[in-house]
């Protein structure tokens, strides 16, 4: 049975996420994403495993959290290959979740 | 000749000296260097003493709130700023005020300790007559940021903060939560529109300016416990440009000169929808105010206002009007009630 990587957000990272960018200040979405959301990713695919997101009880999960952090893995490695391997579960509040795979379905583009 | 260090003169200014030396290493002497240069920076006093006649007053409306009554208030603190711009001393007199609101405290600590405001002249001030605004004044939290007699740390029930580095906070946003679920809700749940309007409201005082100059404003923010309901209000406000003299919304209203559409209102709807978006590298910008709008229509959330340049605009009802005078900044408003029974 293979073992899939998991991310707890609250536990791996923080419950209360910020904003877009390291220079709007603590736990924000580019930190999230160069700090473990994307080597996870990476590995993930490496070996042939799906990537786990629980993202439950968070204080929070701004929009500019989401598009600076999945927003910006959808357009770097494709919404495709985010969604094929990527899982998501969150107990208190399922909304989190669509937020997050419409991110990835349509993120900002120039 | 070799000056003579050993006459009486010299050895009572040495043991002076001496005195004074041991002096600058205890620990009151420290703290009192400390409160003097905190205060050498304040311009604004507002102590209870009666100013005298060289400071020019200028008197608040009675009804002293900027979300019920925009005109008369900022018309109040532009004639102030005119004045001190001019170099005279101004009293800003609260005394016969009738209607305080949250909003209007926030709006008024800003200013004084802003330098734009000041423009480096002495402003005195008072609180109101009246017994229960005075209280409210006196618990906001107001008189930690000026040089006054009332005693400091009166305010333990309110949060009025000010960051000058422009960060997102996400820590002061989820205390600044749970001080209002506490209070309206009785309990700890979270409450993420409100988490998330608190967060995009920080990030957004970085987007507005001048993206060149991003990051040379900050913010302030005020939490207040409705002492007989069980109804929080939040004030937030930056003096930046405000939204319709940012960079990007000037540029669209740039490629609207065409069909002669230049009213700041009529942008508010493609403001609350994303339609406006950075013109710059930066894409994904645009999201936070169609974010705040979204999560001001949670039913817990009401009378959600924005005052930004000469628009105010409701977004609980979708109601906008012209104000007479401008306001250089923005401000967010909003409630949050307890579930109707």
């Amino acid at each position: 049975m293979t073992q899939n990587h998991l991310i707890n957000i609250v536990q791996d990272f923080t419950d209360t996420p910020g904003a877009r960018y390291r220079t709007d200040g603590d736990y924000s979405g580019q930190e999230f994403l160069e700090n473990i959301l994307k080597p996870k990713f990476e590995l993930a695919i490496q070996e042939k495993q799906k990537l786990i997101i629980d993202c439950s009880y968070l204080w929070g999960l701004p929009s500019s959290f989401v598009s600076g952090s999945f927003g910006l893995l959808s357009i770097e490695k494709t919404s495709n290959l985010l969604l094929e391997n990527m899982e998501f579960i969150s107990v208190d509040n399922p909304l989190r979740i669509e937020k997050i795979i419409n991110e990835i379905k349509k993120p900002q583009r120039k | 000749m070799k000056k003579n260090f050993s006459t009486a003169k010299w050895k009572r200014h040495l043991l002076r000296r001496s005195t004074y030396e041991n002096k600058r290493h205890t620990k009151s002497w420290i703290e009192y260097k400390k409160k003097r240069k905190k205060e050498r920076g304040q311009f604004a006093n507002f102590s209870t003493y009666t100013p005298s006649s060289t400071f020019l007053p200028v008197k608040a409306p009675f009804d002293f709130s900027i979300i019920n009554n925009p005109d008369e208030s900022l018309r109040f603190f532009k004639k102030a700023e005119k004045q001190l711009h001019e170099k005279t001393k101004t009293l800003l007199d609260l005394s016969q005020i009738k209607t305080l609101t949250p909003d209007a405290i926030t709006l008024l600590v800003a200013n004084v300790k802003s330098k734009e405001f000041h423009n480096r002249t002495i402003i005195k001030g008072n609180a109101p007559y009246d017994a229960d605004l005075r209280k409210l004044f006196v618990q906001s939290g107001f008189y930690d940021h000026v040089k006054s007699d009332i005693p400091k740390n009166v305010a333990n029930s309110y949060l009025l903060h000010k960051k000058t580095f422009n960060k997102v906070e996400p820590d002061i946003a989820k205390e600044a939560c749970l001080i209002g679920i506490n209070h309206t809700f009785e309990n700890q749940m979270i409450c993420e529109p409100l988490y998330e309007i608190l967060i995009e409201c920080m990030s957004n005082t970085n987007n507005h300016a001048d993206l060149n100059s991003k990051g040379i404003y900050d913010w302030w923010l005020f939490v207040y416990r409705e002492p007989y309901t069980k109804v929080t209000s939040y004030t937030f406000l930056d003096l930046g440009v405000g939204i319709f003299e940012s960079l990007p919304v000037l540029f669209y209203k740039k490629v609207l000169l065409n069909t002669k559409i230049l009213s700041n209102i009529n942008l508010v709807d493609d403001l609350t929808s994303g339609k406006i978006k950075s013109r710059t590298d930066q894409p994904e910008r645009g999201r936070g105010l169609p974010q705040i709008f979204i999560n001001a229509q949670f039913p817990s959330i009401k009378n959600f206002k924005l005052i930004s340049n000469d628009v105010l605009a409701d977004f609980s009802t979708n109601y906008k009007r012209k104000l007479n005078k401008s306001f250089s900044g923005t401000l967010y408003y909003w409630e949050l009630h307890p579930p109707k029974v």
